[in-house]
């Protein structure tokens, strides 16, 4: 069974604009899968609709088995604990440390504070950052930041981590770094989702390729290439 | 986890509370106006159930006796007035006590004084002063003074009416509190506005904080909670304060009102103090109600969650 599954979605706005139409792609668990596309293919419209930001127009979406369309909104923040997710503006509070950045995301969902000092300083570990826990973010590179944020997606250990963009305000040096952990985090066993137009990025990593063009999947390889 | 929760939520709200000091300082002082013009409102509401008390109590019909009534005879006719069912008491004022009264009365009065200075005797009999419990009583025993079984014992029979002092008196003060319930709505209407626009300032304030407690699985309970108890806090602030300056103000007033009410008045401060938890209790509960609903429509409009 999929970890994820989308079938025969379609998103629609008003004014007849199609963001997304029959989409129809199965995720496997442990998956490392880049979605790749030009600006304004509605790669970022299929990351909203799977974390419940915006509703579907048509069809359906399951993640690890329960249908994310027909979930009560007080079940929303339940499925986002399930889903990490990065995006390409940071997103890091700016007047609190590293450490609270992270533990941020622990807090809202009412885990312990012992619990918090225990798990944030290990997950700050696996992304490198153990030893800047005391840090603002405008005292990290544009890296660091990304891998804080990634870090806060972590921390609820979710069986899917989805990277929009993750790499998009970073240089190539950074980029590769960013890069490499979302690869040892899929060596952990995280179902890892890249939303990119970064084809060198897509075509080095030789992973699963889903191309999108003007809201439909135009090409979906085991180990597949970005040509744009 | 819940305690770890609730706390969070506390903490939230006075992070929102001290980010927007000065703001918060506005809603807080627009509250305590609110208050104080409704305390000011219960301060008049005892005022003049005292004064109507006094008024009322001024009510009485006088018996003046001729002076040529003995002892017994005077004692027969007040128990013989006291068995009247309109009669609610008779207080007995010797011929000499009329006198006295009578002197200090007209004390200012040259003539009256040679005159009194004149006489040998007492000219002024026993008076009988009668209190009876309605309106409609007192007429009905004035009736019964003015028949022929009376006539050979009383001189006189006056009644102090002030019905119409306390009809004049009555009109003035509902007027005065009129005016402190419109002044006072108007208050609470200004803060229902404060209070909305302040939540809806601390909103755009966390906007990003908000937007990041969505992605990571902040319940919707978790990110509107510390906006109410916000809302909350600034009506316990509000009625602290507005507690804190009523007793000092309570004092300063005292003495004038007492004075106004020839020496003997209620006790304000004692009176409110006896009932300051009800009287502060129900301002803090109708203020943290007013705000929890400010705070609720802000968050309707602009918070999406």
């Amino acid at each position: 069974m999929s970890l994820i599954e989308f079938r025969n979605v379609a998103k629609y706005y008003p004014g007849g604009v199609v963001a997304l139409k029959d989409i129809n792609l199965a995720i496997a668990e442990g998956e490392f899968v880049s979605i790749v596309g030009q600006s304004g293919t509605g790669k970022t419209t299929l990351v909203k609709l799977l974390i419940g930001e915006e509703s579907i127009s048509e069809g359906r979406i399951l993640v690890v088995g329960s249908d994310v369309t027909k979930l009560k909104s007080r079940d929303i923040p339940i499925l986002r604990r399930q889903i990490g997710v990065v995006f390409q503006d940071f997103k890091l509070l700016s007047k609190k440390t590293v450490f609270e950045n992270v533990s941020f995301a622990l807090e809202v969902a009412g885990v312990e504070r012992k619990v918090i000092k225990t798990v944030v300083p290990q997950v700050l570990r696996i992304v490198g950052l153990e030893h800047k826990l005391e840090r603002f973010p405008k005292e990290l590179s544009g890296g660091e930041q990304q891998r804080v944020v990634i870090a806060r997606a972590l921390v609820h250990r979710p069986k899917i981590l989805v990277a929009d963009e993750p790499t998009g305000n970073l240089d190539s040096i950074n980029t590769k770094e960013i890069i490499e952990l979302l690869k040892k985090i899929n060596e952990f066993g995280t179902t890892v989702i890249l939303v990119t137009h970064n084809k060198d990025v897509v075509n080095d990593l030789k992973r699963r390729v889903v191309v999108l063009d003007k809201g439909s999947i135009v090409s979906d390889q085991k180990k597949g290439r970005y040509l744009l | 986890m819940l305690l770890a929760s609730t706390w969070r939520v506390i903490n939230f709200a006075l992070q929102n509370f001290w980010r927007n000091f000065w703001l918060s300082v506005v809603t807080v002082t627009i509250m305590v106006l609110s208050l104080a013009s409704i305390s000011s409102l219960g301060v008049l509401a005892v005022v003049s159930d005292e004064a109507f008390a006094k008024l009322v109590d001024k009510i009485d019909i006088s018996v003046y006796l001729k002076p040529s009534l003995k002892l017994n005879e005077i004692t027969d006719l007040q128990k013989d007035l006291e068995k009247h069912p309109d009669v609610v008491g008779v207080e007995v004022i010797s011929s000499a006590e009329s006198l006295e009264r009578f002197r200090l009365k007209h004390k200012g009065n040259e003539l009256i004084t040679e005159s009194l200075l004149e006489l040998d005797s007492n000219p002024l009999g026993a008076t009988f002063t009668m209190k009876s419990s309605s309106n409609e009583g007192y007429k009905r025993i004035l009736q019964e003074l003015k028949s022929a079984r009376y006539t050979p014992y009383i001189a006189e029979a006056y009644f102090d009416d002030y019905t119409r002092v306390i009809n004049d008196v009555s009109s003035l003060v509902n007027r005065l509190k009129r005016i402190g319930e419109i002044v006072s709505g108007f208050f609470i209407l200004i803060t229902l506005l404060v209070v909305f626009n302040t939540i809806r300032m601390n909103i755009y304030t966390h906007k990003e904080e908000i937007g990041i407690m969505r992605l990571v699985g902040a319940t919707s309970w978790f990110i509107r909670v510390p906006f109410v108890v916000e809302s909350v806090l600034y009506a316990a602030l509000a009625t602290l304060i507005t507690a804190a300056l009523f007793f000092p103000s309570l004092s300063m007033v005292q003495p004038y009102i007492s004075s106004f009410f020839g020496g003997t008045s209620v006790d304000l401060v004692k009176h409110f103090t006896q009932n300051s938890l009800s009287f502060f209790g129900w301002q803090f509960l109708g203020a943290a109600g007013l705000s929890i609903v400010a705070s609720v429509i802000a968050m309707r409009r602009y918070l999406k969650v």
